[in-house]
């Protein structure tokens, strides 16, 4: 058995400027590479998996080499180090392979109500991971009034924390927020609307910004912004990150995005190319058990699909379940993504706030 | 009887390969990967980028110049100045630092020393550029223990606010570039003989005269050769940017990868990747064009009349 080391082929730096989409596209162009994280749906519920429920057993071993895409510390490295000895895999893209879920017998470990989404409504072509939403931080040291909404983000951006705020670093993410803060779905293919976006984000928006940061964790730590929008995962590791550098975590207060935000939704998928699927099933397979789910959880901080993982992170008294789990109210007020013609328009959008950023 | 017949060697024509042969293999590897991609960029930069739901890259059914249109604008034309006067500074300071060091490891220091001062001036080359660069972020974080240290002793009254600025892209530049400014300089300097100095010392010249009239002169072409192999890539940087100059920092770099890598949209990335070369020669011509002139006027203002009028 080959052990060769861990590759995760996805570099903060570069990983920083993907989106959670685009990584799809980008990812097809590689060669050789077997696993991707996908940011779209999968399966729908099949009764003969369904039955399955429950069938965990050890491990399902396999050998080789899989290279994980992945993005900025999103996979605990533990975890990553351990599928060495678990499963015999070393941790290292045509389109996608069908998967066979007679290799995944733990399938049914995974909550029916994220399987038969609109994406992938047979649930043939990825195994749903994680989900999780948007907001911002900000510093209350700096900022010291409540803020609530996307407005109020842009209202902070533009006054106490303009040069200290930072912004997600992808086209939907950049384009969202004003969406929201407007009242307007983020799925707009209307032309009023997006000039209406371009003309605020590029005027109003773009000088008061620090950086583009879609993990803006280990900068806030370092001291860098006042205000960052951010995954709630990542905001979530903020605070861990800012008391391992030693510094308060305390003025740091956590807003989901209001009066709405983003819901995405994140998967396993194997390429069809794949040069070791078996021990992509293999990662996959383990990832779905309970006790590896939950400690997925705990380090990415995320709402995991595999069901009772978040009885396991209550019993747990995991820190700031509030970052993880959200309430029906808001829930409510969660949109997905979908790809639609104002997708290039977008994307140019974003290209312009950068660019006006720098001046 | 046994006779030994001694027979000249067959006179035989020694063929003689072309004199350009040994150019072959520098010729072909330059023809593949640089200019027939340069090539593929060029027109790439007239296509288009398809309809999301469309296959491909890059169209070329229909060739115009929108892609420089879209690239010639106000917002991009300041990432454009902000390049240019990046790599301009860059490159002054880097001669500014580079040229003493240069002139003191070729010309002053021991013989004894001067080979390991060299090895000390590529060390920072044995680690990764980005992790290089990467590490200034921990030397200069607002929280970080330089900030903490000047704060404590009261050395600032407040933390430092340096990265995510053009001014720590600028710092980090000059870092990464110096050793390509120091070596063609050490190696122009080390070439000019001792005499030469000692001769215009002998002839009534101080020192400050001897460096610009004779050392100086004598080294042009490694400043010049540091000066373009440092300009050029810096000027096509894109991860000191990305690293340490946040939003302020960008650079046209940065927007090339974000228009080919993050936008998919290969044309728009490629024109900006031409409309990038073009301003370095520009850039180059000019600097060239004032460099000339200058000598000519230096040249016309030093002409002695030594009394053989014609």
């Amino acid at each position: 058995m080959s052990r060769e080391p861990v590759r995760i082929l996805a570099p903060l730096g570069f990983a920083n400027r993907l989106t959670r989409r685009q990584l799809i596209f980008g990812a097809a162009g590689a060669a050789g590479a077997t696993l991707l994280i996908s940011a779209c749906g999968d399966d729908s519920s099949d009764p003969a998996t369904s039955d399955a429920t429950g069938a965990t057993g050890a491990p399902i071993k396999a050998s080789g080499t899989v290279n994980l895409y992945t993005w900025g510390e999103y996979h605990d490295p533990d975890l990553i180090a351990e599928a060495s000895d678990t499963i015999g895999v070393d941790m290292a893209v045509q389109f996608y392979a069908k998967l066979d879920k007679s290799k995944l017998p733990n399938w049914g470990n995974i909550d029916p109500v994220y399987l038969g989404r609109e994406w992938d409504p047979a649930n043939e072509w990825a195994v749903p991971r994680d989900w999780g939403s948007t907001g911002f931080l900000y510093d209350s040291s700096v900022i010291q009034r409540d803020l609530v909404t996307w407005n109020d983000y842009f209202d902070a951006a533009a006054n106490e924390a303009s040069g200290q705020t930072s912004a997600l670093d992808t086209s939907d993410n950049i384009l969202g927020p004003y969406f929201w803060a407007n009242g307007i779905s983020w799925n707009t293919e209307k032309q009023e609307d997006l000039d209406a976006a371009e003309a605020f984000l590029v005027n109003e928006f773009a000088p008061h910004i620090k950086a583009f940061d879609s993990y803006p964790s280990t900068k806030i730590a370092e001291g860098a912004y006042s205000l960052s929008a951010a995954w709630n995962g990542d905001a979530r590791q903020a605070y861990i990150r800012i008391a391992d550098a030693g510094g308060d975590p305390e003025p740091w207060k956590w807003v989901l995005g209001a009066p709405m935000t983003e819901i995405w939704m994140d998967h396993y998928a194997i390429p069809g190319d794949a040069k070791n699927p078996d021990g992509a099933y293999a990662w996959i397979n383990w990832m779905l058990e309970k006790p590896i789910a939950f400690r997925d959880l705990s380090y990415i901080g995320y709402n995991m699909t595999v069901a009772g993982t978040r009885e396991l992170a209550e019993a747990a008294k995991l820190e700031r379940l509030d970052m993880i789990y959200f309430t029906e109210e808001q829930l409510a007020g969660m949109e997905g993504g979908i790809v639609n013609a104002a997708q290039n328009r977008k994307v140019e959008i974003y290209n312009k706030v950068k660019a006006a950023a720098g001046g | 009887m046994a006779q030994t017949v001694t027979q000249a060697p067959p006179t035989r024509r020694r063929l003689r390969a072309p004199k350009f042969t040994l150019a072959i293999p520098g010729f072909m590897w330059y023809g593949f990967f640089y200019a027939i991609p340069v090539l593929f960029i060029v027109i790439n930069s007239f296509g288009y980028k398809p309809d999301v739901n469309e296959k491909g890259a890059v169209r070329l059914d229909k060739l115009s110049f929108d892609n420089y249109r879209n690239i010639w604008t106000p917002d991009f034309r300041d990432v454009f100045w902000n390049t240019m006067r990046i790599a301009g500074l860059g490159t002054l300071a880097c001669i500014i630092i580079g040229l003493p060091a240069a002139y003191f490891i070729a010309i002053k220091a021991s013989p004894r020393v001067r080979a390991l001062m060299l090895v000390l001036v590529i060390v920072p080359f044995w680690m990764s550029f980005f992790v290089r660069t990467a590490a200034w972020r921990i030397v200069l974080a607002k929280n970080g223990f330089l900030s903490s240290f000047l704060l404590d002793h009261g050395l600032r009254d407040t933390r430092i606010e340096f990265l995510d600025t053009k001014g720590a892209v600028l710092l980090a530049v000059v870092y990464n570039y110096l050793p390509l400014l120091i070596f063609p300089m050490f190696v122009a300097l080390d070439r000019i003989e001792p005499a030469m100095r000692e001769a215009s010392k002998d002839l009534g010249a101080g020192r400050v005269k001897t460096f610009l009239s004779v050392t100086l002169p004598l080294a042009a072409p490694g400043l010049a050769a540091g000066s373009v192999l440092v300009f050029i890539p810096l000027a096509g940087d894109y991860v000191t940017a990305t690293v340490l100059g946040g939003a302020k920092g960008n650079m046209i770099g940065n927007v090339i990868y974000s228009f080919t890598i993050v936008s998919q949209d290969q044309p728009k990335g490629a024109a900006a990747a031409v409309v990038l070369v073009f301003l370095i020669l520009a850039v180059l011509a000019a600097a060239a064009a004032l460099i000339t002139l200058l000598r000519l006027v230096l040249k016309a203002n030093r002409r002695v009349d030594i009394g053989f009028a014609s």
